[in-house]
């Protein structure tokens, strides 16, 4: 009889890697037709070794020879920066791809609070790249400089360009939509993110955006709980101020998928939104804890942008952490943020004030989007079950409620 | 989840009283097609001036600004799709929900 499947032993010899390993490979299906009998696993004979995923740096330098491709919509850093201290390791890693490397300077720039530097790196990177995830990636980083800069054209301009993302799937202009729900969640602008958003489904988005969609997710439950709280609204049935009380399960989660996933970035942010969720259910000393974790390791690669960015949620319980842990940075922290609340104002000012969110219907809201897209009426209508004639209604209300004078200027405003 | 649609709007609402070229139009909600009643929110309902025209008392065609574009359409903008008359140079206000078309070709005399 032939011998077809051999054990993992045998394999183990065959790939030149440990038992111990082949039958990791097998429980995570990553050894095709492998069948387990008990505690043993069968393996075709002619089973292929699967690309070892923990070469990770190794596999990164080599993808950054080549043109920047599709990659997820959210901040490079995130793939890179796997250990506290090593930040500026993370840009030698990307040498010799001048399209990567503008990227990450321009986010290492952004964290750091070194604005004009992000700023100039973004353009650098955007006159190079036009491709959908450089297009969204970029625009973002220029939007969030925008509100450090109080610029709100710049804001506004830099929104409409990631409109302007070469969109080829559904899931491309959903990837869009999300991405300006998130810029616009930065001055507690919040939109209607896509509905498998709302649900916590970013599972569609690629595997090496979870990181940075755990920390927009958070954001969207927090700050949209916050507002209806606000608002002396219910949520579900439930007060607002109660479901509040219900985030720490949740962020808890996320810091500690963080950790064990080396995922640095993340975990300084999701860290911050707990020290915020803490403070507002007023359990002080779970906040400093994870304050105090932040605030160090924000130190360690002097992302002082960053806890300038969240001072305006956290206030004094940040300037008290800071003077109590880190004194040496607590006035570069302040300075940082005192420009940050000015530009911060300025832009949420002047956006929510023409803001049109909560004019426009949420029909008007999606015909208006589809048709900043680019598509033609006939391609909104099928879409939407009406008529031409309709779409063409639609789209001239929205342009009247939101000011915008041509079709493809409505990507500024909704 | 946390949208808030702020209003509700019926068939046969008034939207809005519009004055164009000496003629006075008011814009209604409604249907354009029976079958998008079962699609919620009507719309505003725009007169069909194509094809039941209007003319100022000059001579000049009135237009919506969702109406389909003429021969002799000349854009406002550059890059302009899907164009209807309120992106045309000869619509003096493209702001307007209706207004005259100035192009002299239009005018009746």
């Amino acid at each position: 009889m032939d011998k077809k499947f051999i054990s993992a032993g045998e394999v183990a010899e065959k790939w030149g890697i440990s038992v111990r390993s082949v039958q990791n490979l097998c429980k995570n299906g990553k050894v095709a037709g492998a069948v387990r009998f008990g505690n043993s696993w069968s393996i075709p004979v002619d089973a292929e070794k699967p690309e070892d995923g923990r070469r990770k740096a190794e596999v990164m330098v080599q993808k950054w020879h080549k043109p920047l491709l599709r990659k997820t919509p959210f901040l490079l850093m995130s793939d890179l920066f796997n250990r506290s201290g090593s930040a500026d390791d993370a840009v030698r890693a990307v040498a010799g791809n001048p399209e990567a490397e503008a990227l990450l300077k321009a986010e290492l720039a952004y964290a750091r609070g070194d604005i004009d530097t992000a700023y100039g790196y973004c353009r650098l990177f955007l006159e190079n790249n036009s491709g959908f995830y450089a297009v969204i990636s970029g625009g973002m980083i220029v939007a969030l400089c925008a509100l450090w800069k109080g610029d709100v054209d710049l804001y506004r301009r830099a929104r409409r360009h990631m409109y302007e993302a070469p969109c080829k799937t559904d899931l491309d202009r959903d990837i869009v939509h999300l991405s300006i729900a998130v810029t616009d969640l930065y001055i507690r602008n919040v939109r209607d993110f896509p509905e498998w958003f709302q649900k916590g489904r970013y599972d569609r988005l690629p595997p090496d955006a979870f990181p940075a969609a755990r920390i927009q997710y958070l954001k969207y439950l927090m700050v949209g709980t916050q507002i209806l709280a606000a608002n002396n609204m219910d949520f579900a049935g439930c007060k607002a101020t109660d479901v509040m009380k219900t985030h720490p399960f949740l962020i808890e989660s996320f810091i500690s998928n963080s950790v064990g996933e080396n995922s640095v970035k993340e975990q300084i942010h999701l860290r911050l939104l707990a020290a915020i969720c803490y403070t507002h259910i007023g359990e002080r000393n779970d906040a400093c804890m994870h304050l105090d974790k932040a605030i160090e390791l924000c130190k360690a690669d002097g992302f002082y942008g960053i806890l300038a960015e969240y001072h305006r949620s956290l206030g004094t319980i940040l300037d008290e952490e800071l003077d109590k842990v880190a004194p040496d940075i607590a006035q570069t922290v302040k300075k940082l943020s005192k420009t940050y609340n000015e530009g911060w104002t300025r832009v949420h000012n002047l956006v929510l004030e023409r803001s049109v969110y909560a004019k426009l219907t949420s029909r008007e809201r999606e015909v208006a989007r589809l048709a900043a897209f680019g598509l033609s009426n006939k391609e909104i209508a099928e879409r939407f079950f009406l008529s031409e004639a309709s779409v063409k209604s639609i789209i001239k209300n929205a342009k009247d409620k939101t000011g915008a004078v041509s079709r493809s200027d409505l990507g500024a405003y909704i | 989840m946390f949208g808030m649609d702020i209003h509700s709007i019926k068939e046969g609402d008034l939207y809005k009283t519009v004055t164009a070229g000496g003629h006075t139009f008011e814009l209604c909600y409604g249907y354009y097609e029976d079958y998008e009643r079962e699609r919620g929110e009507p719309v505003v309902i725009y007169p069909d001036l194509k094809n039941e025209p209007v003319h100022s008392g000059e001579g000049y065609r009135l237009v919506t600004a969702v109406q389909d574009i003429c021969p002799m359409f000349a854009p406002r903008e550059a890059g302009c799709e899907e164009a209807v008359c309120s992106d045309c140079i000869y619509y003096p206000d493209s702001k307007a929900h209706i207004d005259i078309c100035t192009c002299e070709q239009n005018r009746k005399l």
